[in-house]
C-alpha cells in the first residue's frame, strides 16, 4: 500500500477523492432521476389537468348555451298551444322571434300595418305569423311579403312594417306574433338547431354525449337531460314547467 | 466542475416545473375568473327576469291598481312599480281590445339598467264585450234538444222592450246602440255555444270564467228548491238572505238595485218568485210557477221554463232548453248588461290568456325610456 502510494507519477491524494466522486455521482444519480421522474410526472398530470380543465370549460359552456338557449324558447313558447313535438333526440318547436303591435289594416284585406319588436325583423322567407283577434283566438298565416311602413304606437317601440299574409286578416285583429318552425336536437356530440328542412347547425361544443342525453316530457314540464363529457352527473336543463297535455 | 453541472440542471428543472404549475394555475385562475363573471351576469339577469315575473305576478293578483276602463285601445298606461329583494319592477299596460290586455313588465336590479322585459296576454272581463260575445238570446250546446224556441222573443234585444219600462236601461243607451249595429240590430232566437278562447268544450261561460270558477266566485250559493223573495230588514236590502235574489219588479224598492250572482253546483228549481242577476247551475235548471228571473242565466244541463215562469236577459244551457207553452224567454241586451256591470267587481279581475308561455322575446327597454 506504501509502496503504490510512494510510486513516482501517482499522487496519493486522488485516489482519496475518487472514493468520494464515485459517491457522489450516485447520489447525484439518483437525486437526477428522482427530479426528472418527478418532472416527467409533474408535466403529465399538468397536461391531464390543463385537458380536464378545457373540457370542464366546455362542460359549462354546454350547459349554459342549453340552458339560456332551450330556457328562451320555453319561456315564450307552450306545449300544448305551440304544438312542440317531444321524441328521445330531438324537440320541434315554433320558435319566436319577436311580436307585433296591429296600427290598422293594409289597402287589401290580406294586408296589416304592424309595429314589430323582437331578437330580429320578420323575414317572409322563413317565418309564420299568428294573429291574435278581439276575443283573443290565435290564427295563423304564412308572411307572404314584408315591408317598411311607418311607426304607430306611442313611443314608437318597434320598427313600423306592412305585412301580407296568406289569408284574410281577422277583423279586430290585436297583436301578432312571428316565429319559424324549427328543431333543437341532440346529436353528433353537440345541442344542435336545425331551422325548416336545412341543416342541423352545432349550438354547443362536441362534449354531449348521445345517446344518453335526450328530451324527456314529463308530467311537470319538458327536460332535456343533458349527458356532457367532464361533467359527473347529467345535467337537468328545464326546457318547459308546466304540465303539458297529451298532445303536446 | 461536475457538482456546478448537476445543480444547473436541478435548477432547470425546478423552473420547468415552476413554469409548469405556474400555467396551470393561470389556466384554472382564468377560467374561474370567467365562470364567475359569466354566473355573475346570469344571476344580474336572473334577478332581473324574476323581478319582470313577479310585476306581472302582481298585477294578475290584483296587487296593483285595475286596469283603467277608460283607455282608449293601443293606448299604453303605466300600473304598478316595485321591488323583489334587490331587484326592481315596472309594470306597463296596452289595450288591444275591450277584454284584452298587453301586460309588460321591465325588471332590473336597483339601482342599474332594465336587463329584462316580460310580456304576457292578459284577459278581464268586460261586461259589453260579454253580452256583444252572445250570438242569440239563448245559446246551446251542439245537438242538445230544444223545444219550445218559439217562445224565445229577439226582437229589439238592444232596446227597451216596451214591456219593460226599465229605466236604468237608458244609461246603457250608446253602448246598446253600438252592440245593435254590431249584431245588425238584434240577435238569433237560438245558437249554439262558441267555445271559449282555449277551450274546446262547450261550457256555461263567461269568456275565460267556466261554470266552477263562476260557482265559487258566486255571492249567493243556493241548493235544490226555493222561491227568491226580496228580503229587507229595517228598510235596508237583506243580502245575506240566499233567497234574496234582488227585486226587478219595484223600481223603487230597496233591492231593486242589488243583483247578485247566484250559484248552484248541482240541479236548481225555482218555484215561483222573482229574482235578478246572474244566475249560475252546474246541473239542471227548471223555473215554474210563475217564477220570474232577469239577468244572465247560465246552465251546464238542461234549461226548462214551465208553469208561466219567465226569463229576461240572455243565457247559456249546454243541456239544452225546453219553452212551455205558457212560458217565455225574453232576450234583453240590457238586462244582462246590468246583471254583469253589477257583478263586475268580482268577476273582472285580470287573467293570463293562451297556456303558459309568454309572448317574448323582447329586448330590454331602453334605460331612458320613461
Amino acid at each position: 500500500m506504501s509502496r503504490v502510494a510512494d510510486s513516482p507519477g501517482r499522487p496519493d491524494v486522488a485516489s482519496g477523492r475518487a472514493g468520494t466522486s464515485v459517491a457522489e455521482a450516485l447520489v447525484a444519480l439518483v437525486l437526477g432521476l428522482f427530479l426528472t421522474t418527478l418532472a416527467l410526472r409533474v408535466v403529465a398530470q399538468q397536461r391531464a389537468a390543463v385537458a380536464a380543465l378545457a373540457q370542464e370549460s366546455d362542460a359549462l359552456a354546454t350547459v349554459r348555451v342549453a340552458r339560456q338557449v332551450l330556457g328562451r324558447e320555453g319561456r315564450s313558447s307552450d306545449p300544448v298551444r305551440d304544438g312542440w313535438a317531444v321524441s328521445n333526440d330531438s324537440l320541434g318547436i315554433r320558435a319566436f322571434r319577436g311580436m307585433a303591435y296591429v296600427c290598422g289594416a293594409g289597402p287589401s284585406p290580406d294586408e296589416v300595418w304592424v309595429e314589430a319588436e323582437g331578437v330580429r325583423l320578420p323575414q317572409p322567407a322563413k317565418d309564420s305569423v299568428l294573429v291574435l283577434d278581439a276575443n283573443g283566438a290565435w290564427t295563423a298565416f304564412a308572411l307572404l311579403d314584408a315591408g317598411s311602413a311607418a311607426d304607430c304606437s306611442p313611443g314608437g317601440r318597434g320598427q313600423g312594417q306592412r305585412w301580407r299574409l296568406s289569408g284574410l286578416v281577422p277583423s279586430g285583429a290585436a297583436l301578432t306574433r312571428y316565429f319559424e318552425r324549427g328543431s333543437y336536437h341532440v346529436a353528433d356530440a353537440a345541442l344542435r338547431y336545425r331551422r325548416g328542412a336545412s341543416g342541423r347547425q352545432p349550438l354547443t361544443p362536441e362534449t354531449v354525449r348521445t345517446p344518453p342525453s335526450v328530451f324527456l316530457r314529463t308530467p311537470t314540464g319538458v327536460t332535456l337531460l343533458l349527458d356532457v363529457e367532464g361533467s359527473a352527473p347529467p345535467w337537468r336543463v328545464l326546457v318547459f314547467g308546466g304540465a303539458v297535455g297529451p298532445d303536446g | 466542475m461536475g457538482d456546478q453541472g448537476r445543480a444547473g440542471g436541478a435548477l432547470v428543472l425546478c423552473v420547468l416545473l415552476v413554469l409548469a404549475l405556474g400555467l396551470l394555475a393561470h389556466g384554472a385562475l382564468l377560467m374561474s375568473t370567467e365562470e364567475l363573471a359569466v354566473s355573475r351576469a346570469g344571476m344580474h339577469l336572473l334577478q332581473a327576469r324574476a323581478a319582470a315575473d313577479a310585476g306581472i305576478a302582481a298585477l294578475i293578483t290584483g296587487e296593483g291598481p285595475p286596469l283603467p276602463d277608460s283607455l282608449p285601445r293601443a293606448w299604453r298606461a303605466p300600473l304598478l312599480v316595485g321591488s323583489v329583494g334587490r331587484a326592481r319592477y315596472r309594470v306597463t299596460a296596452t289595450r288591444l281590445s275591450r277584454e284584452l290586455w298587453l301586460a309588460e313588465a321591465d325588471g332590473a336590479e336597483d339601482p342599474g339598467p332594465w336587463l329584462d322585459r316580460e310580456a304576457r296576454l292578459i284577459w278581464t272581463l268586460d261586461p259589453v264585450a260579454r253580452v256583444g260575445a252572445f250570438r242569440a238570446v239563448v245559446e246551446v250546446g251542439t245537438d242538445a234538444p230544444v223545444s219550445g224556441i218559439s217562445r224565445v222573443i229577439a226582437t229589439d234585444v238592444f232596446h227597451s222592450h216596451p214591456d219593460l219600462d226599465i229605466t236604468k236601461c237608458l244609461a246603457w243607451g250608446p253602448v246598446l246602440d253600438s252592440l245593435a249595429a254590431v249584431n245588425g240590430g238584434t240577435l238569433l232566437p237560438l245558437s249554439t255555444i262558441s267555445p271559449a278562447p282555449g277551450t274546446q268544450e262547450a261550457q256555461p261561460a263567461l269568456g275565460l270564467l267556466d261554470g266552477e270558477e263562476l260557482e265559487s266566485l258566486a255571492s249567493t250559493s243556493v241548493t235544490g228548491r226555493g222561491t227568491p223573495t226580496p228580503s229587507v230588514a229595517d228598510g235596508a236590502c237583506l243580502g245575506t238572505d240566499p233567497w234574496n235574489w234582488g227585486d226587478p219588479v219595484d223600481d223603487s224598492g230597496p233591492c231593486h238595485d242589488f243583483m247578485p250572482l247566484i250559484a248552484d253546483a248541482g240541479s236548481l228549481t225555482v218555484d215561483g218568485g222573482t229574482g235578478q242577476g246572474i244566475l249560475v247551475v252546474l246541473g239542471d235548471l227548471t223555473i215554474t210557477s210563475g217564477g220570474e228571473f232577469h239577468g244572465v242565466v247560465l246552465v251546464r244541463g238542461s234549461l226548462t221554463l214551465e208553469g208561466g215562469a219567465s226569463v229576461v236577459g240572455l243565457a247559456r244551457a249546454v243541456g239544452g232548453i225546453s219553452v212551455a207553452p205558457d212560458a217565455s224567454l225574453v232576450g234583453s241586451g240590457c238586462w244582462a248588461l246590468r246583471a254583469l256591470a253589477a257583478s263586475k267587481p268580482v268577476l273582472a279581475h285580470p287573467r293570463p290568456l293562451g297556456g303558459r308561455g309568454g309572448l317574448g322575446p323582447l329586448r330590454p327597454s331602453p334605460v331612458d325610456e320613461p
